[in-house]
């Protein structure tokens, strides 16, 4: 039931990113359901696939920084592979050994933090979002 | 391995980071003596990495090493969760196939608890499926298109391989992960592999019913009877369990002669000397035992074969004055057939057990084969953990090309507090991080 939530988050951010192609949308939307799975990552399985799609994420974003037509400040780009090269490599780790999974989370939620904060006000209202799952 | 539970604190980073070098020292020694790379030389020596103009592409590359890495990182830890939901699978085994071994257990039920639990050792084996690769599988088809695995171990492309852990020979007997803990066919009462271990028991040749006193005959003498014993193992009183059936003619009735005890059963086999043929005798022993919970097939020579009940040993003889004696020819540890039959003094031969592993020992072996298993993925985590550090290592010396932070091996804590400064340089720009191609990042709810 929680595959079908995510699963339906997932459908109505493609749609609203069809919609908007928010590009700052689309990675918040990534951060919070990287993070939901992480936190609802007990064991077995479950808490293999959130630290593998955690790794996904954090590797998908330094590639895509390693481009030479990434924008971003440098000093930004050698936080963020900094923090890349962290994430995947504790993530990798934790999937091999027993190590605690919230300061993945907690790196998570403060770079989308960073993301949410530079929004500007008519795109934190998300009103495409909430007109697409009605939609759906 | 890092430091997670000191509270995070920014007077406690400085301490963090030097004990962090300290573990990471200690890591790199054992680094070295279990992956033979020299991991220290890459940080040692960051000139010997071309650095200042590929930056970008070594970044790319190592990424998509670590991608391997994690990949390898996930197909072994589904194996290594499957292995520990098996092994959870043969404890259970275990328990049934020893209740077995208890009187008064009924059989069919526990050989059919034996072939649901040997059904879900399978199931097991095959979920353990990552992106089509599972080491649990003896061969690739249907969901299943690699049951090995090759890991991109750094940016020039050498592999690391991880075999086939249930099928690594690639034999075309295996073909589950059953078939590779010897237990496919296993039989609650026997080994595995439908053998017909057991008591056998024949009737001899030329035997003749009702006559007193005759070799081959079924009753030997007044307050005699023929008797065939069979050993249960031992109770919970710690003594052996038998079980006698005692042939007792109609016609010249005779009343049971061993005494029933806390350890033993006596059980009557009914026939009449003057009407029964020989193979109405053997149906009437083949009724007694199947009643009294043993399974019983007649073999094509016309001999019994018996399993059932934890039987360990089997023999015939005399039960005379309350008390059941072993016939002084019985045959021991070999099994009896039909041509042995000369053997027996009153017409009756029974062998016993062979050798042969029972149900109890091929669960032990399924054991000892699982934990190898357990073992040899446990080698191959380590031996990715050594390798992604190598990686991490590399990594520090390429970004330190460009002025990056250097640490990339942070502690968790520090990574956090890094964390809450890349938050403010976020907020104080317009650019998403993955400005370049914002669609990239869609891929990532393709698989939801």
């Amino acid at each position: 039931m929680q595959e079908a939530a995510i699963q339906h988050g997932a459908a109505r951010y493609k749609q609203a990113s069809q919609v908007t192609l928010s590009a700052r949308e689309t990675e918040l939307a990534a951060f919070a359901s990287i993070i939901r799975g992480l936190e609802e990552a007990d064991t077995g399985t479950k808490r293999i696939r959130a630290l593998g799609r955690n790794h996904d994420l954090w590797s998908t974003l330094v590639k895509d920084i390693a481009l030479e037509n990434n924008l971003l400040p440098v000093d930004i780009k050698n936080s963020l592979i900094t923090l890349g090269a962290w994430s995947m490599r504790y993530s990798t780790l934790a999937i091999l050994q027993d190590l605690p999974i919230q300061p993945l989370i907690d790196v998570n939620r403060n770079v989308a933090d960073g993301i949410a904060q530079q929004m500007p006000a008519s795109v934190t209202a998300t009103p495409t979002v909430t007109s697409a799952s009605t939609a759906a | 391995m890092s430091l997670f539970s000191v509270n995070t604190n920014v007077g406690a980073l400085a301490a963090l980071q030097s004990l962090n070098m300290t573990q990471q020292a200690m890591n790199n020694a054992q680094n070295q003596m279990s992956t033979g790379l020299k991991v220290g030389q890459a940080s040692d020596n960051p000139a010997i990495y071309s650095i200042a103009n590929t930056i970008n592409s070594n970044i790319a590359g190592l990424s998509a090493v670590s991608d391997s890495l994690n990949f390898g990182a996930q197909v072994v830890a589904t194996a290594s969760a499957g292995v520990t939901n098996v092994n959870t699978v043969l404890q259970s085994l275990q328990q049934t196939v020893t209740s077995s071994n208890t009187s008064g257990e009924n059989l069919a039920t526990l050989q059919s608890q034996v072939n649901a639990e040997l059904t879900q050792i399978n199931q097991f084996a095959s979920s353990a499926t990552f992106n089509g690769v599972n080491l649990l599988s003896a061969n690739t088809g249907g969901s299943v298109t690699n049951n090995s695995l090759n890991v991109v171990q750094s940016v020039d492309g050498s592999v690391y391989s991880v075999a086939n852990q249930v099928n690594p020979t690639g034999g075309a007997s295996i073909t589950s992960l059953s078939d590779a803990l010897g237990l496919t066919g296993l039989n609650v009462n026997t080994g595995a592999g439908n053998s017909t271990i057991g008591a056998s028991i024949a009737f001899g040749t030329g035997t003749t019913v009702g006559t007193t006193g005759t070799p081959g005959t079924f009753v030997q003498a007044t307050g005699t009877n023929a008797a065939v014993q069979l050993s249960l193992g031992k109770g919970s009183d710690g003594n052996t369990q038998t079980v006698t059936f005692e042939f007792v003619d109609d016609s010249n009735p005779q009343q049971l002669q061993t005494n029933p005890t806390a350890d033993n059963t006596t059980i009557a086999v009914h026939f009449d000397s003057t009407k029964d043929s020989t193979n109405q005798i053997t149906a009437n022993l083949s009724t007694a035992l199947s009643e009294n919970g043993f399974n019983v097939a007649q073999q094509a020579d016309g001999s019994l074969n018996i399993v059932g009940r934890g039987l360990t040993d089997a023999s015939y003889g005399t039960a005379t004055a309350g008390a059941y004696t072993s016939g002084t020819d019985a045959v021991t540890n070999g099994v009896i057939t039909a041509t042995n039959t000369g053997t027996a003094d009153n017409g009756v031969t029974v062998g016993s057990l062979t050798s042969n592993q029972t149900a109890v020992q091929t669960v032990q072996g399924a054991v000892t084969a699982l934990n190898t298993i357990s073992a040899s993925l446990g080698a191959a985590s380590q031996q990715i953990t050594g390798i992604q550090n190598f990686t991490t290592a590399l990594s520090s010396a390429l970004t330190a090309g460009v002025g990056a932070l250097t640490d990339a091996d942070l502690a968790s804590e520090s990574a956090v507090l890094s964390s809450l400064q890349t938050k403010q340089q976020l907020a104080t720009q317009s650019l998403s991080i993955a400005n370049s191609q914002p669609q990239s990042l869609l891929s990532l709810f393709k698989n939801l």
